[in-house]
């Protein structure tokens, strides 16, 4: 049997109850690019009241940190910023779930998310590249972190074809992330 | 990852707290079957993306393709 990954402890049991997600993050720019060994994985989710308590049951509080209902339901409500955080208990591996919300940069890239199959078949939703760049930028102007100087580097070294360039430079100017972008010269 | 932007939530503190007990409590042991079960997936997830890319490469070409990716690979 095939010891638990951040795709089988986090990203299955969203598939099992149908919500709307996409991994972005380092898990993302290292399956586009070069390969990046982290413990956590970024989710972006779409979720009803429904669906919001059908997540909290599939963790079982007995092998993960799960937050209280009541939180998840706030953080869900959040209109910008919702998120919370899953950890399994046995192998310390963790998942950044982040809500939509009323981001239309995050909605539309749930629209445009791509199908990988992971070893086990199991599907994972992947953000689409320009949304994981984006993303990067911001994080990268926000905390100054090199890992994500070297993620973007490697993302745009990597995937010259990015699909949408056009719509890449139009969200980076709405963003306000010019003076950030101007170091990767691309 | 917004954790720079966003105030802290109660929340996320005992989330933090959880982590870095988790983290102590673990052996080297499990730590490298974690980190190989993170290798496998990778390399899975890497592989079925191209595959979807680029449906004119080889098996092959794929593999090099995947281990050039595991050359850079950084953590």
């Amino acid at each position: 049997m095939l010891p638990p990954d951040l795709v089988s402890l986090f990203v299955a049991p969203l598939n099992r109850i149908g919500v709307i997600y996409m991994v972005t993050g380092s898990v993302a720019s290292g399956t586009y690019s070069h390969v990046r060994f982290t413990n956590d994985i970024d989710l972006v989710a779409m979720l009803s009241d429904m669906e919001a308590t059908r997540l909290h049951a599939a963790f079982d509080t007995s092998e993960f940190y799960v937050p209280p209902l009541e939180v998840i339901e706030v953080e869900r409500q959040r209109p910008a910023h919702g998120h919370f955080n899953l950890i399994h208990l046995g192998t310390g591996l963790k998942a950044d779930l982040f809500f939509a919300g009323n981001d239309a940069l995050s909605q539309r890239a749930l629209e445009l998310r791509r199908q990988v199959v992971d070893q086990r078949g199991e599907t994972v939703w992947f953000a689409p590249p320009e949304y994981v760049i984006l993303r990067k930028l911001q994080y990268l102007r926000d905390s100054g972190s090199a890992k994500h100087v070297a993620d973007i580097r490697a993302m745009l070294q990597v995937r010259g074809d990015l699909r949408d360039r056009q719509f890449l430079l139009g969200e980076i100017e709405t963003l306000g992330l010019q003076d950030v972008w101007k170091q990767f010269g691309a | 990852m917004v954790d720079s932007v966003i105030p802290p939530q109660q929340h996320h503190l005992d989330a933090e707290k959880v982590y870095v007990e988790t983290a102590r409590r673990l052996s080297a042991a499990q730590q490298l079957a974690t980190l190989h079960a993170l290798q496998q997936s990778a390399w899975a997830l890497k592989t079925s993306l191209l595959r979807s890319e680029h449906p004119d490469l080889s098996e092959e070409e794929i593999r090099k393709l995947v281990r050039d990716s595991f050359l850079y690979a950084a953590s």
